[in-house]
C-alpha cells in the first residue's frame, strides 16, 4: 500500500456538478487511467479515496486536496501523467505527492478555505467603492452576524461571524470582487454565500444568485 | 453567447443544473458547419431517464460515426428550467452545441412510454416548432419518432411526420441518406415524405386515410398515396453479434437511473408471456457470442471507468452462454472493483446459482415476477413459472443469506377472479413463512416486497383485444389485496390506477385520441408519469373538451374480426398467431418457448427472412 496526496482543479466545465458526482467522476478517471486504487475490506468494498472538503454545486476550485491509497508503489510523476490523460474536461491535476503513511487524514486537518467571489449588484442598483468598504467594515466590526442558512432540514438561522477570518473587497468594472478566508469542515463551516447574505443584510444590494465562487486555497492553522 | 447566458443566468437557478451541461465525457461535439445533416435525439423525459436508455447510446454512436451527419441530444427540461426558458424567450436547445432544436434537420423522438406523449408536444412547442405535422413546412425540422410505442403510432399520427418501426441501427442510415439527398435537391416536405415512405419500416401517417365506424372503432385504413405501402413492416438487425455497439458511451456527471455499463447480451425474448409487448415486437431472439461480449466489456471499462457492468436484455438468465460469460467477466473484473450484475432473473434454481456468482462482488436485490397468484392464471398468461419454482428459488435465496426479495404481480389480468387475488396473498405468505424458517436468527431482517401493477392491453400482443378493468375495479382490487397483505414482513406497492388507465387509452387508441393529447397538453399536462405533476382532473377535462370517452378505448373488448388501429403496422408476428394465442389463453393452454422447443409459428422468422440466433447451445449445454 502506498499513499499519495493530490491537488486537483474543478473548472468551469464541471462547476455545476455536485460534490458526490465530482468524486465519482474522479474515481472513474482513476479507473480509466488504470491506476490501481486500494479497496477497503468488507462486504461492500469501496476505493480508498478521500477528499479534504466538499465543494458546493456551482463553485469552482484551483486547489482541491485528495488522498489516495494505491495497491502498489508507483512513481508520483507516473500517477500524474496517467491521470492527466484520463480526466474529463474541467478536472485537472496540479500535483501528486507521495506521502507518509502516518500523515493524518485530510478531513481532520483542513479547517480553512480562501475564496474569490465575483458578484454584481442587483439590476438597477449601483455599488460604489465607498459603499462596499463600509459594508465590509461593518461586517468585520460585528461580534455576531446571524444569517439564514439552507440546511437539509430547511432554513436555519446561524451566526457566521466567528467563521470569517478575513474579508476584502474591490471593484473590477461592473463586478464586485470579494476575497475571504472562511472556516471549513464539519464544525462551523461557513460558505461564501453566507458571507454574501451577511453583506446583503448590512445593506449591500448584491445579486447573490449569480455569484461566481472560486476556491483559491485550502489550509490548516 | 447563448451558452454563456444559459450557464451564468439560468443554471444557477435550477435543480440539477448538470442536466443541461452537454460536456460529459465521451459526448461528441462536431463542427456544425462541416456536417451536411444535423439530427437531434429528443427524449421526452428528464435527463436521468433518457441517459439510461440504451437506444440513445446506440443511435448517438451510429449517427456520429458518419462524417456527414451529427447527432446531439435534448431532454425534456424539468419544469423549473422550462419556466426560465419561457420567461427569457429562449427556444429549446440541444445539449452539445446549445443550438436551437429548430435549426436541426431532423428531430428524432423516442417513444418509450405512452405517458410521456404530452412532453413531446411540449418540447416541440418550446422549440418553436408547430405541434401539428400539417402546420410544418420545409423550414421546420423533419419530426420523426421510433421506439416500442411506435408499434401503435396512431395517437401521435397528427404530430409526427414519419415513424420508424423496429430497431433503428440500419434503417436510420437509410433515413439519413434520403433526407440528405432531399435537402440537396431542395425537395418539398411532401416530396421528402414520399421518398421516406418507400423505405421499409417507415410509416408516414399523412399518407393513410382512416374510416371510422364510431369514435373507438375503425372501418378501415388505406394508403392515399401511391408511394405508401399498405402495410409497414418492422426493421430489425439480423446479426446483433456483428452489429455496431458503442463502446465509448457518454458518461453522465449526474446520478442517472442506469449509471453503469449496459452490455446488451441478446435481443428479443420468446417465452411468450401473453401481456408482454416487448416479447412480441423484439422477436426473434438473437444472441451475441461470449467473445464479442468480453471484447466489448473490456473496451467499455477502459473508455468509461464505470464500476459496474450490467448484462442487459429482456431476460439475461436465458442467454445460452450466461454462466460462462458471467464467470469470465467476474474473473477478469472483480479484482478491479468492477461489479457484474444481471438486471433480470427468472424464478428458478438456475437463477439463484447465477445470483450467487454475481454476489462475489456485491449482493443484488432478488426480484421474481410470478405475475399472477394462481397456476390457472399463470397458464392463461403463459408465465411458465410454478409455485414450486418460486418457493424453491426463494428458499435457495434465503439459504444463501438473502433477507429481502421482491415479488412482481399484475392485477386485472384477463379472466382474473377473487381467487387469483387471494392467490397473490397466499403466495406472498408462503414466501414469508419460508423466509422465517430458513433465516432462523436472521428472520428479523426478512422483508418481502409485493408490487402489483395493473394490466394494460398492448398492441401486437395476444391480449390486444382484451379490455382493461375500469379504475374503480382496479382500486377495489388494490384495496382487497392491501387488506390481505397486512403482514409486518410484507411491503405492498401498487401502481396508480388512473395512470394505467390512460396508458391503456394510448396503447390502444386510434388517431382520434391525438386530440385528447393536444387538449390535455393545452391544459398544462406534462411529465404525467411524475406523481407530483400528474393531474387526472385535467385529463378528464381534456376528454370532455374533445368529446371522447376514454373507456371506449381502454375498457372495451375489441372484436377479433375488428380492424385494429395498428393493423397497417406489421411487427412480423402475425395477427393469426396472436389470435390463436388469445384463444389458447382463454382455455388455459400454454405455449412453449421456441428456443427450447420447436417453432411455435409466430411468423416473424419466415415473414422477415430471419432466424433465431442462439450462440451456445452445444457449448453450454441445454438449459
Ligand atoms: S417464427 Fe418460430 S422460431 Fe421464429 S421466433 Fe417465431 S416461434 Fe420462434
Amino acid at each position: 500500500m502506498a499513499r499519495y496526496r493530490l491537488e486537483i482543479c474543478k473548472g468551469e466545465e464541471v462547476r455545476f456538478i455536485s460534490h458526490l458526482d465530482f468524486m465519482k467522476a474522479f474515481e472513474r478517471a482513476l479507473r480509466r487511467a488504470k491506476i490501481p486504487v486500494a479497496f477497503s475490506e468488507g462486504f461492500n468494498p469501496h476505493p480508498k479515496i478521500a477528499f479534504a472538503s466538499a465543494l458546493p454545486v456551482g463553485v469552482t476550485s484551483a486547489c482541491e486536496l485528495v488522498d489516495l491509497e494505491l495497491q502498489e508503489e508507483l512513481p508520483a510523476a507516473e500517477v500524474k501523467q496517467r491521470l492527466e490523460k484520463a480526466l474529463p474536461p474541467g478536472i485537472k491535476v496540479n500535483a501528486v505527492n507521495r506521502c507518509h503513511d502516518k500523515q493524518p487524514a485530510l478531513m481532520a486537518v483542513i479547517n480553512r478555505s480562501e475564496y474569490l467571489v465575483r458578484v454584481q449588484a442587483i439590476p438597477d442598483a449601483v455599488i460604489h467603492y465607498q459603499l462596499l468598504q463600509e459594508a465590509i467594515k461593518s461586517f468585520l466590526g460585528k461580534d455576531a452576524l446571524v444569517v439564514e442558512k439552507k440546511t437539509k432540514k430547511g432554513l436555519r438561522e446561524r451566526d457566521i461571524r466567528k467563521g470569517v477570518y478575513s474579508l476584502r473587497g474591490w471593484l473590477e468594472g461592473n463586478d464586485i470582487m470579494l476575497e475571504m478566508v472562511l472556516q471549513t469542515g464539519t464544525e462551523g463551516n461557513v460558505r461564501p454565500e453566507d458571507v454574501l447574505s451577511g453583506l446583503i443584510s448590512l445593506g449591500l444590494p448584491l445579486d447573490k444568485d449569480f455569484a461566481r465562487v472560486h476556491r483559491t486555497r485550502l489550509f490548516s492553522v | 453567447m447563448m451558452r454563456d447566458f444559459i450557464r451564468n443566468r439560468l443554471l444557477p437557478k435550477v435543480l440539477k443544473p448538470a442536466r443541461y451541461l452537454g460536456t460529459e465525457l465521451n459526448s461528441i461535439h462536431k463542427d456544425w458547419d462541416r456536417v451536411d445533416l444535423k439530427v437531434v435525439f429528443a427524449f421526452p423525459d428528464v435527463y436521468e431517464i433518457g441517459m439510461s436508455h440504451l437506444g440513445l447510446r446506440i443511435l448517438y454512436h451510429v449517427v456520429n460515426k458518419r462524417p456527414d451527419t451529427l447527432m446531439e441530444r435534448v431532454f425534456a427540461p424539468w419544469v423549473d428550467m422550462e419556466e426560465l426558458l419561457r420567461q427569457q424567450n429562449i427556444p429549446l436547445f440541444a445539449l452539445e452545441s446549445y443550438k436551437p432544436v429548430k435549426e436541426f434537420d431532423i428531430v428524432a423522438f423516442t417513444l418509450q412510454y405512452e405517458m410521456s406523449f404530452t412532453n413531446i408536444l411540449n418540447m416541440l412547442d418550446l422549440a418553436g416548432i408547430p405541434v401539428r405535422a400539417g402546420d410544418r413546412d420545409e423550414s421546420y425540422p423533419l419530426v420523426i419518432a421510433g421506439g416500442p410505442c411506435a408499434y401503435n403510432p396512431e395517437p401521435l399520427a397528427d404530430f409526427i411526420d414519419a415513424f420508424v418501426i423496429g430497431e433503428g441501427e440500419e434503417v436510420f442510415y437509410e433515413v439519413l441518406d434520403v433526407v440528405k439527398t432531399a435537402k440537396q435537391e431542395k425537395l418539398s416536405r411532401t416530396g421528402l415524405l414520399e421518398r421516406l415512405a418507400q423505405v421499409q419500416g417507415v410509416y408516414v401517417p399523412r399518407f393513410y386515410d382512416v374510416d371510422y365506424k364510431d369514435d373507438a372503432a375503425i372501418a378501415g385504413i388505406r394508403p392515399n398515396n401511391p408511394n405508401a405501402p399498405a402495410k409497414v413492416t418492422k426493421r430489425l438487425v439480423r446479426n446483433i453479434d456483428e452489429a455496431d455497439f458503442p463502446t465509448s458511451p457518454i458518461v453522465p456527471y449526474l446520478e442517472v437511473v442506469h449509471n453503469r455499463i449496459m452490455l446488451e447480451v441478446l435481443r428479443g425474448c420468446s417465452r411468450g408471456c401473453r401481456f408482454c409487448q416487448a416479447g412480441m415486437i423484439y422477436r426473434p431472439v438473437r444472441e451475441k457470442s461470449p467473445e464479442t461480449l468480453l471484447r466489448q466489456a473490456e473496451e467499455l471499462v477502459a473508455n468509461t471507468g464505470y464500476d459496474e457492468i450490467s448484462l442487459s436484455s429482456l431476460s439475461t438468465a436465458d442467454y445460452s452462454c450466461v454462466e460462462e460469460t458471467l464467470k469470465k467477466l467476474l474473473d477478469i473484473y472483480s479484482g478491479h472493483g468492477v461489479n457484474v450484475s444481471l438486471p433480470s432473473l427468472r424464478a428458478d434454481a438456475f437463477s439463484i446459482e447465477l445470483a450467487k456468482e454475481v454476489q462475489r462482488v456485491r449482493r443484488p436485490t432478488l426480484t421474481f415476477a410470478p405475475e399472477a397468484g394462481t397456476q390457472r392464471l399463470r397458464d392463461v398468461i403463459n408465465k411458465g413459472v410454478t409455485e414450486e419454482d418460486l418457493l424453491a428459488a426463494t428458499g435457495a435465496a434465503f439459504k444463501e443469506g438473502w433477507t429481502a426479495v421482491k415479488l412482481y404481480f399484475m392485477i386485472g389480468l384477463p379472466t382474473e377472479t377473487e381467487e387469483d387475488l387471494r392467490g397473490i396473498a397466499e403466495l406472498a405468505g408462503k414466501v414469508v413463512a419460508l423466509g422465517q424458517r430458513e433465516l432462523g436468527a436472521k428472520a428479523g431482517r426478512l422483508k418481502v416486497t409485493v408490487s402489483a401493477s395493473s394490466f394494460v392491453p398492448k398492441a401486437h400482443t395476444p391480449f390486444q383485444w382484451e379490455p382493461q378493468n375500469d379504475i374503480d375495479t382496479l382500486k377495489e382490487k388494490q384495496r382487497f389485496l392491501a387488506g390481505l397483505l397486512k403482514n409486518r414482513k410484507i411491503k405492498f406497492n401498487w401502481h396508480d390506477a388512473e395512470l394505467s388507465f390512460l396508458e391503456a387509452v394510448f396503447s390502444r387508441g386510434n388517431r382520434k385520441v391525438g386530440r385528447v393529447l393536444e387538449a390535455a397538453w393545452r391544459r398544462g399536462c406534462k411529465f404525467d408519469s411524475w406523481n407530483e405533476q400528474f393531474s387526472y382532473d385535467k385529463w378528464m377535462a381534456a376528454f370532455a373538451d374533445v368529446r371522447l370517452t376514454p373507456e371506449a378505448f381502454a375498457c372495451r373488448r375489441f372484436g377479433v374480426e375488428e380492424v385494429l388501429p395498428w393493423d397497417h403496422i406489421d411487427a412480423g408476428v402475425g395477427k393469426k398467431f396472436l389470435a390463436k394465442e388469445y384463444e389458447a389463453a382463454l382455455k388455459g393452454a400454454t405455449t412453449l418457448d421456441c428456443r427450447f422447443d420447436r417453432c411455435t409459428g409466430c411468423g416473424v422468422c419466415p415473414n422477415l427472412g430471419v432466424d433465431l440466433d442462439i450462440k451456445g447451445r452445444e457449448a453450454c449445454g441445454p438449459v
